[in-house]
């Protein structure tokens, strides 16, 4: 069934946007999308170009990052139209994305004048085998230091570039979100 | 503390917000003297109201910011 406000920048606006601005609570706006399929958009530039009519009606001033759960997209011509609207790609951490650390590799990833960064869950580990590992959430149960490495790249980048970083941390990752974070800032 | 936060941000969507109970105020506080910002990945389940949207920011301490 066709969604009609799949990228709609009206709906978002009056949605999102116009309710929130009265509240000034809102660090950034994370567009996440699933791992589209080619009846959607044949390919990359398909959904660059529709992605880039939809942040180029946006409101100027938040900021806009968008995450992407289909390793193909990590395209120049993807990077290429975030970098025009100033919008971040995600760096995230997700059961079919490329590893966090060979996305903060990527030079061309930096597409923004801030970051974002999403750390959910371990490559090739679905969310379900995930919680019903890591539930109630207690402890750190799989240890990922690549993950701390690459969050801390983001954050040193970051700090050394004096831009906000937005780095939100799952519990799903590792077992418990409080102690990911807590083993990352350690190692800085 | 630990644990606590790691159970708040599981029921972050399901209990705090829509509950609002004395507990899970006094979490949702602890958090936001600990972190300075929350994903808040409930959004795109359905278009929140503006009452939402009240209540959500109303039980958090002011200087907490979202990611939505």
């Amino acid at each position: 069934m066709l969604n009609k406000n799949f990228l709609s920048a009206e709906a978002f606006i009056r949605l999102f946007h116009e309710p929130l601005s009265l509240f000034d609570r809102t660090a950034c706006y994370i567009f996440e999308f699933g791992t589209l399929p080619k009846s959607i958009f044949v390919n990359v530039g398909a959904f660059a170009n529709r992605l880039s009519t939809f942040l180029g009606s946006l409101p100027v001033g938040p900021h806009y990052s968008v995450e992407i759960r289909k390793a193909e997209y990590l395209h120049p011509e993807y990077f290429a139209m975030l970098r025009a609207r100033n919008a971040a790609h995600v760096f995230n951490a997700w059961t079919r994305m490329p590893e966090l650390w060979r996305q903060v590799a990527m030079e061309e990833a930096y597409t923004a004048d801030f970051t974002v960064s999403r750390a959910l869950l371990r490559h090739g580990i679905t969310y379900e085998a995930a919680v019903t590992a890591f539930e109630p959430y207690s402890r750190i149960q799989d240890p990922n230091p690549a993950a701390h490495d690459a969050l801390r790249a983001l954050i040193q980048k970051s700090l050394g570039e004096r831009r906000p970083a937005y780095i939100f941390v799952n519990n799903r990752l590792e077992g418990n979100a409080p102690g990911t974070i807590r083993a990352v800032l350690d190692g800085l | 503390m630990t644990q606590d936060l790691a159970n708040w941000s599981v029921f972050i969507t399901r209990v705090i917000i829509v509950d609002g109970s004395a507990l899970n105020r006094l979490l949702y506080v602890r958090y936001a003297e600990t972190f300075p910002i929350v994903g808040g990945d409930f959004s795109f389940y359905q278009f929140p109201s503006d009452a939402f949207w009240s209540k959500l920011f109303a039980s958090a301490l002011a200087a907490l910011r979202f990611g939505f």
